[in-house]
């Protein structure tokens, strides 16, 4: 282990531009490793990204045509002499380049190798929020010296690497540009759009990005003589028209509509961030681990219902957001359906896309079917009439289109007829689509019979209450005992617990109800303890000095709050244990204070404080 | 010596409890069981207080148990609630409409709900007249 502690990060290999190897103030280029098939090897190893390379495999690479005679022991040489320049540690060039049963390996976790970082740091962006994740495209795009292993421009193994990179260099170019335009940096975001375009001219969403950022810029006319310029491209080269969705941004700046309208949205917080809790997730590895499998494999290729049934305070909505958390890299939408709004047609399904795409992905060849789904979709005046089939075949278009995308439906159990059926006619018509639904639904609100109930998902997750070893790791006395194991009451228990919120006796819970109306209305609910019931207001504002009309609004407002009630002109406590333990727990000073205010005589009670109000 | 006044408050609020003439209940949110019933409680739902103790909760709200559910998680979130909605069945087997104003409080490090109960069926009777 002594190499790599030395080794890792001070050892840098580049393979974007020309190769080299930066070891401290030593600079190895091209020419420094012992001749050009050392090096080749050493490429090739390093192309397998620190998996072996059986020597068979080396020697084909290296000799395509015809090996020679003693071609291991060749390979033998360059690999000796390989090491010998990579550094002046024998011990070191052993671990770095290690021998195998009949193969090499490269151990590019010892070093800092370009590819390595560069593959790091866009994973990350994917789960970052917009302002970091661009932060960290451009670092990886920072790593791009340029063409990977500039020097071996036909060899077998450089070319299938670089067009590995150059689809990913063009996808963190891509990324950049919509988190520029998240940021409503334009300038920035056509750089990026600009850099993808020379790495791919036929890319259409790099000319779409393109677009976009001319026209959020004013730069109207040149948006629009940019989309002339690629429709005549690929129609020179391929004979093919534009996509639908590239026709729409173009109507949309004919249009000029709103820009912020066709941004992307920026995300606000990471992924991670969403799914952490002030209580971690506590057991649920089973259900997550189910869900997670059967999203997994929907995105393969096969669209997938999954629901989450539980009672309320389960945990359903913790889960889908730790779904959601591990589904990284993965377009996902997500909405809740509301109690009320379940007479809405499909508010839930609209809200979820909305989440999940753009305004201009959402636009294209489905979205006049589609504004019955997404009204704001902008459409011809008038706009045409579509059947219900027609637009949920549009739906199955978009999904279709924008694949891979997990949807994710809380509360099943209120959305509107349109969405359940919506959800159904997916899953019937959308089998070969990699997109997974995923509903949560609360089993009380959704008894048999209910709509929810009709669908047939793929999988289904039920949640109990957590088990006392599940909650075992928050070393609470008894904690399983108090919440029955219930995950909302768990967390309720601790922070209220950090809080010290909880009363700690019965009269404490009542007082403190009363005194959560506010030091006015405490004060005359103390007062009005002392009276016999029911009360006047006038010889309550007389003990308490004050307004007799203002106090009657007060005590209006406590009968709202449901404290006191009102009874023929006067009013009186709506439960008399209230009163009782206000009145118990005024002092023998404030009972002597109040008596000797001017106005009727207060309840012999208030002398008596235990003893029970007439009703 | 901290602790005094507040189970003194309590003593006394047995003696309170018992004595209201309001119905009231403590009960177990997560044990479908009611712990304590004074004796206004166990004349409203015509039980004696032996039998009620070991009347599950869910016996006494067959009707509307999903919501009474949901009413106590309501109130173990925010600590109080209060609801006109629910109905009791009697041991008679008549059902009452009630008002009931529900606190939550701990008790021994466990969750506990106090129920103060209301009959509103002479709230009721004037309206079905009209």
């Amino acid at each position: 282990m002594r190499v790599e502690k030395e080794n890792r990060g001070s050892l840098v290999i580049r393979l974007f531009g020309p190769l080299a190897i930066e070891d401290g103030a030593r600079t190895l280029g091209p020419r420094d490793l012992g001749g050009a098939r050392p090096k080749q090897v050493l490429e090739i190893l390093l192309a397998a990204r620190g998996h072996q390379v059986a020597t068979d495999r080396l020697a084909d690479l290296l000799w395509p045509r015809q090996r020679p005679r003693n071609a291991a022991g060749s390979l033998h040489t360059f690999v000796s002499a390989l090491r010998r320049h990579l550094t002046c540690d024998r011990a070191q060039a052993r671990e770095l380049v290690v021998t195998e049963a009949e193969a090499y390996r490269f151990a590019t976790d010892l070093v800092d190798f370009d590819l390595d970082r560069f593959d790091r740091l866009v994973e990350r962006s994917a789960r970052e929020p917009t302002r970091a994740a661009r932060r960290s495209l451009e670092q990886a795009l920072a790593l791009v010296r340029g063409e990977l292993l500039e020097d071996e421009p036909y060899a077998v193994w450089a070319q299938d690497l670089r067009g590995t990179y150059q689809g990913r260099v063009l996808g963190a170019h891509l990324d950049a540009a919509d988190a520029a335009l998240a940021e409503l940096d334009y300038a920035g975001a056509l750089a990026h759009a600009d850099a993808s375009a020379e790495l791919d001219r036929f890319s259409e969403r790099a000319q779409r990005t393109a677009m976009l950022a001319l026209y959020a810029l004013g730069r109207q006319h040149e948006a629009l003589r940019a989309y002339r310029r690629f429709c005549a491209l690929i129609d020179g080269e391929f004979g093919l028209e534009p996509t639908a969705q590239s026709r729409a941004l173009q109507s949309a700046i004919l249009r000029q509509e709103d820009v912020r309208a066709l941004l992307p949205r920026p995300i606000e917080r990471s992924r991670r961030d969403a799914g952490e809790r002030s209580v971690r997730l506590l057991g649920r590895a089973n259900e997550l681990g189910t869900l997670e499998r059967a999203a997994r494999q929907a995105l393969g290729g096969s669209f997938a219902l999954l629901l989450i049934e539980a009672e309320a305070g389960l945990g359903k909505t913790r889960l889908l957001d730790e779904l959601a958390a591990s589904l990284v890299g993965v377009r996902v939408g997500r909405a809740s359906c509301s109690e009320l709004e379940r007479h809405l047609p499909y508010v839930p399904l609209a809200a979820a896309l909305r989440d999940a795409l753009t305004r201009a992905e959402l636009s294209g060849q489905h979205q006049e079917a589609l504004r019955k789904i997404v009204p704001e979709l902008t459409v011809a005046d008038p706009p045409a009439e579509f059947s219900e089939i027609e637009v949920l075949e549009a739906l199955v278009g978009v999904l279709a289109g924008h694949a891979p995308l997990v949807l994710l439906l809380d509360d099943l159990q209120w959305a509107d007829q349109a969405t359940i059926t919506a959800l159904s006619y997916l899953q019937r018509r959308g089998a070969a689509i990699p997109a997974a639904l995923v509903a949560a639904v609360r089993t009380e609100d959704a008894p048999p019979g209910h709509l929810a109930r009709r669908l047939r998902p793929d999988t289904i997750v039920r949640l109990n209450p957590l088990t006392p070893a599940e909650l075992a790791p928050l070393a609470v006395p008894d904690l399983h005992e108090a919440t029955g194991g219930n995950p909302r009451f768990v967390v309720e228990t601790m922070t209220r617990g950090s809080r010290g919120e909880l009363p700690a006796t019965l009269a404490e819970t009542l007082l403190a109800r009363c005194r959560s109306e506010g030091a006015a209305s405490y004060r005359a609910l103390l007062a009005a303890s002392t009276l016999a019931q029911p009360f006047d207001p006038e010889p309550l504002a007389a003990l308490l000095r004050a307004d007799a009309a203002e106090l009657t609004e007060e005590l209006e407002w406590l009968c709202e709050r449901r404290i006191l009630r009102v009874d023929g002109p006067r009013f009186r406590f709506r439960y008399d244990l209230v009163r009782e333990v206000l009145l118990a727990s005024v002092s023998p000073a404030r009972r002597r204070l109040l008596r000797q205010q001017p106005g009727p005589p207060a309840d012999p009670a208030g002398s008596a404080p235990v003893k029970r109000a007439p009703r | 010596m901290k602790g005094q006044p507040g189970m003194h408050r309590d003593h006394h609020f047995g003696q309170l409890f018992e004595e209201s003439s309001d119905p009231a209940f403590i009960v177990d949110p997560f044990g479908d069981r009611i712990l304590a019933a004074n004796r206004a409680g166990c004349a409203l739902l015509g039980y004696t207080r032996k039998e009620l103790l070991a009347t599950p909760v869910s016996r006494i709200h067959p009707a509307d148990l999903p919501q009474l559910r949901e009413f106590f998680t309501r109130v173990l979130e925010h600590g109080q609630g209060s609801t006109t909605t629910l109905t009791c069945r009697t041991k008679s087997g008549t059902f009452l409409p009630i008002e009931m104003a529900l606190f939550a409080f701990g008790s021994g490090g466990r969750l506990r709900i106090l129920g103060l109960l209301h009959d509103r069926s002479e709230h009721r009777q004037p309206r079905l007249g009209h």
